[in-house]
């Protein structure tokens, strides 16, 4: 036995040895080149796992930028036109590697500054190796408010509407149409239970009813128990903030047992697959950032319905611009002028910037306004809502709305018929 | 197999100096080499932060060496496979989170309790050792989702709930580092220590027929639980450094399954009850991970 | 709450049936061969993106999407015994041995499906008609009432096969004793083929029937049915079928009421804590047998 150990011993040593030799390779420390030839932005992707479908909706938003930007010679920074170099790295959705993703993306590419990898927990994660060394980072998919409490000085949401806020806009909605209670299905996630949590408290302001509110552990497949609960409790509007996946299965499973809610909202009503569901997804609540037929007072950038041109001239053949593609754009677009506002690229100027130009910019989804810790405070969400035939309408916020809202939505039986 | 029961002198009542003398100067040469050898992985750890900007890679590098070893003191030394390890790593993670978020404990002190809840949780865990297999594998899964979904119930200033824990005081990264080569290098000590002592053999004994192991006088349920509380404490401060390092920890990254599969694996490919193997298993696969990595984004 | 209360028990009993299938094949493998079949979730989800195919895809009933999965888990696990059988089986610890090497299987399987299929939610649209039935009062999904009804002929007849049976005698009897049956004259190789081929094509099937009861998945689903599936046999006693089912049962009860009482989350730990409950009891399961104990 000694002799064996001994022999897998100095195998061992020689695998070591290479893998000594090989570390450095992979991680070189290469010295600053000088003069600016162009701005360098870095940013992951995720190529498989939870974020990947999500974050790749981002990215090919962020390439349309690209590309327009590019087309019209760069970004104008400190008097000259440079044009703008965009670093992907993979981050798997793996927290674990999402630090690491972003010391290359700083060290080994020299990138001036960073958008955000997808989602609260990866942006996160990065954020620790950005502001430690000084980078500013965009983040245009970090829905979680807790980031934004953490002392980051130089991360600033340019996009996406805080998960605080998202539930305003349908909570007023509901009361308008004169519903009463509000019941919340989440799976047992950050952003899930986060959203859940702020439907409670946004109802709790407007004086309505919570009702059912409740959670379950991921894997779980069958709702049929937690659904007639939430029925039992007359519920108004349903709230359910989990995945697609388990979204599908719960409309099945309220088909199947004839459970009616006069409104049921997800982030995920226009997803594709649930519009696939036929007349099975009409009169869902969902959420978007634009529609082509509002059109707000835009002084930067294309207008919604000029934005869903250009990307439906890039990607002819799908997949569809969805709300990540969206909020991925708007960022985009503001820090375009962030970039052409700042003296240098540093992280303090860059942010500087930033507030600087808060309330003053109003792009495809509305306005853009932050505070000091770089939370966004403006940006309203739409209500959008599945009608007949493929159609959806715009039902909130009411200034914008395109159609009186189907309150309460058609019944399984009614729906049969359409 | 059959050179280690040959080894295992007929009736182990009384290992006396004559049987034991022969196998200590095989020892010493590979063991000094292999001692050397981890000096050498030490410098080259401690020289890492000196030439390379970035850490990260040589930090989780480090952290599935020590979660490798850890694994393999239990699965491969005594033929365990836990399911459930990333339970460890976990409670670790959420242990240094909480203290020191939650109740502001500085560094030192929050791991300190990852490594006594570490402890703990493998004491209490204790009992599952009784079962066997695939028994054994599945109860201790069970129990890793099981505590995933108590700390998820929790009420959110307690444990985080759903969202999980962010950690906003700031921990230098390179002193975490050396933390992480510290219990790495310390895991893959304990393992050399055990196997140059009459331990290794015992537990080996437990690991290849466990009946035969007691017949011959191997006080089996002592050394399998002393086993269990070292691999479980080492994966729990694992789980409190790295948690440290990367401030963010919610319940499904903590204990994702997997940490245990990918520790399991690690710790085979290189050869499960070597000392060496779970170290090999873990630079092979990390190192071809970063290639793989590196080349994807060419 | 009674209306909640009856309906959570009928939801229970349809689960459970499903959940023990689940674990059928799975306790049929481990009991003959000793291999632990960490790919068997994702068995079950080609099994359910069949399904997807023949219905979604090709506008065939779900019914037909049965022989179609049975046929191509037959024919993939017979093609994966064919190259590794019999090294899993004569290896020093076979159990880690085909951990390892499913858990590889469970990979590619499920790579596989990615590639095919994308990351998205894949659902099965295919509607009964009607959608549900009702009896006194209670509201019973027709494609549960199907999948159900599909499962309730498939037990029997598995146990048909088992106890009556000469091959499934065998297959019994290896459980027991793989040696004497060797001693006794039986080709144990082939008997593993044939068992491990038609345990796979089960799962294909299982894997249908639980597309039509829980219709969206996406090619990560595969890890839970594994879960579920270790869970019921592992509760009901490790190779033993009736476990099986009494496992599945037992599992789907104690999620449901759970569910209803206190909450979903709850309901997933319920499930687990009365495994780990039986196990500390019962270290054999329910109904296994006493050599598996320590």
């Amino acid at each position: 036995m000694k002799r064996r150990q001994f022999l897998k011993m100095s195998r061992g040593i020689g695998f070591l040895a290479a893998g000594a030799a090989v570390g450095p390779f992979v991680a070189p420390t290469h010295a600053q080149t000088s003069g600016r030839k162009s701005i360098r932005i870095g940013m992951s992707v995720a190529s498989t796992g939870t974020f990947a479908h999500d974050s790749q909706s981002g990215r090919r938003a962020i390439d349309l930028w690209l590309e327009q930007v590019n087309a019209q010679g760069g970004l104008l920074h400190q008097g000259q036109r440079y044009q703008v170099e965009l670093l992907v790295r993979d981050d798997r959705s793996d927290k674990q590697l999402a630090p690491r993703v972003y010391e290359s993306l700083i060290f080994d590419e020299k990138v001036d500054l960073v958008l955000a990898p997808y989602g609260s927990t990866l942006t996160a994660a990065a954020a620790t190796i950005t502001d430690r060394n000084d980078i500013f980072m965009m983040g245009w998919a970090v829905a979680a408010d807790s980031v934004f409490m953490q002392g980051y000085k130089y991360i600033v949401n340019g996009g996406t509407t805080p998960v605080s806020r998202v539930p305003e806009m349908p909570v007023q909605a509901l009361k308008r149409f004169g519903g009463k209670v509000v019941s919340t299905i989440a799976v047992d996630e950050p952003y899930s239970d986060a959203l859940a949590g702020s439907f409670r408290a946004t109802a709790e302001k407007h004086g309505l009813a919570i009702g059912a509110t409740e959670k379950y552990s991921r894997g779980a497949k069958d709702f049929t128990t937690i659904l007639n609960k939430a029925a039992a409790a007359k519920t108004g509007l349903l709230c359910i903030t989990s995945y697609d996946t388990d979204m599908i299965v719960m409309l099945r499973q309220m088909k199947e047992n004839d459970i009616n809610f006069p409104a049921i909202f997800s982030t995920f009503s226009q997803n594709s697959s649930i519009l696939a569901l036929g007349n099975d997804a009409i009169g869902l609540w969902g959420q978007s950032n634009i529609d082509p037929r509002v059109a707000y007072a835009v002084n930067l950038g294309p207008t919604a319905a000029q934005y869903l041109d250009a990307y439906n001239a890039k990607y002819p053949n799908g997949p569809q611009s969805d709300i990540n593609s969206a909020v991925a754009f708007a960022s985009l677009m503001v820090l375009g002028a962030m970039i052409e506002r700042a003296p240098s690229l540093k992280a303090r100027d860059l942010k500087a910037a930033a507030l600087d130009l808060s309330g003053h910019l109003t792009v495809l989804n509305g306005t853009y306004r932050i505070d000091e810790t770089g939370f966004q405070t403006g940006y309203d969400i739409l209500v959008i809502q599945n009608t007949a035939k493929g159609g959806r309408e715009v039902i909130a916020p009411a200034a914008v709305a395109t159609a009186a809202p189907l309150f309460p939505m058609p019944t399984w039986d009614q729906k049969a018929k359409m | 197999m059959s050179m280690v029961m040959q080894s295992v002198p007929p009736a182990e009542a009384a290992p006396s100096v004559r049987q034991r003398a022969p196998l200590f100067r095989l020892h010493r040469a590979s063991v000094s080499i292999w001692c050397l050898t981890l000096v050498g992985i030490g410098l080259i750890a401690v020289s890492i932060p000196a030439v390379s900007a970035g850490v990260s890679f040589w930090f989780y590098l480090f952290q599935w060496i020590a979660l490798a070893s850890a694994l393999n003191l239990m699965a491969g030394m005594t033929g365990y496979v836990p399911f459930g390890f990333a339970a460890f790593f976990g409670i670790g993670a959420y242990a240094a989170a909480v203290l020191n978020q939650f109740h502001h404990a500085p560094t030192w002190a929050a791991l300190v309790g990852a490594t006594a809840a570490g402890a703990l949780l493998a004491v209490l865990f204790a009992p599952t050792l009784r079962l066997r297999g695939v028994f054994f594998s599945v109860v201790s899964l069970s129990l890793a989702i099981v505590l995933r979904s108590v700390i998820v119930l929790l009420p959110e200033d307690v444990a985080g709930g759903s969202s999980g824990i962010t950690i906003t005081g700031r921990h230098d990264p390179i002193l975490l580092y050396y933390l992480m080569v510290a219990v790495s290098m310390g895991a893959v000590a304990i393992a050399t220590a055990i196997s140059v002592t009459p331990h290794g053999l015992r537990l080996k004994a437990i690991g290849d027929d466990l009946d035969a192991a007691q017949i011959i006088g191997v006080n089996a349920k002592g050394l399998r639980l002393a086993m269990w509380v070292l691999s479980g404490t080492i994966a729990a401060v694992c789980g409190a450094i790295e948690g440290l390092y990367s401030s963010a920890i919610d319940p499904a990254a903590a204990f994702n399954i997997l940490i245990s599969t990918k520790a399991i694996i690690y710790a085979a490919l290189g050869g499960l009850g070597t000392v060496m193997g779970p170290v090999v298993g873990a630079v092979i696969m990390t190192i071809t991970d970063e290639l793989i990595w590196a080349l994807s984004h060419c | 709450m009674p209306p909640l209360m009856t309906g959570a028990i009928v939801n229970a009993v349809a689960l459970g049936i499903l959940y023990g299938l689940l674990g059928l094949s799975l306790t049929i493998i481990y009991g003959a061969m000793r291999i632990a079949n960490l790919a068997h979730g994702e068995m079950v989800l080609a099994g359910s993106y069949v399904a997807y195919v023949v219905t979604t895809q090709l506008g065939y009933s779900p019914l037909a999407a049965i022989p179609v999965a049975f046929t191509l888990l037959f024919l993939l696990a017979f093609a994966l015994f064919a190259v590794a059988g019999r090294r899993l089986q004569t290896a020093r610890d076979p159990e880690m041995a085909s951990f390892l090497f499913f858990y590889g299987v469970s990979l590619m399987v499920g790579s596989g499906l990615l590639f095919l299929f994308d990351a998205d939610a894949r659902s099965v649209i295919f509607q009964f008609q009607p959608i549900s039935y009702r009896v006194l009062g209670l509201v019973i999904p027709k494609a549960r009432a199907v999948a159900v009804g599909v499962a309730l002929v498939l037990v029997p007849a598995l146990f048909l096969f088992l106890y009556r049976t000469t091959p499934g005698k065998a297959l019994r009897a290896a459980v027991m004793n793989r040696d004497a049956l060797r001693i006794v004259g039986v080709d144990v190789e082939r008997l593993s083929l044939v068992a491990f081929s038609v345990s796979a094509g089960i799962a294909g099937v299982t894997g249908v029937l639980l597309a039509l009861v829980f219709p969206a998945f996406t090619p990560f689903s595969g890890l839970d049915y594994t879960i579920t599936g270790f869970v019921v046999i592992v509760l009901g006693g490790l190779g033993s079928p009736l476990g099986a089912l009494l496992g599945g049962m037992l599992f789907a009860f104690s999620e449901q009421l759970t569910t209803l009482w206190i909450g979903q989350s709850a309901g997933v730990l319920a499930g687990f804590l009365i495994l780990v409950l039986v196990v500390a009891i019962r270290p054999a399961g329910l109904i296994g047998q006493a050599e598996w104990k320590s």
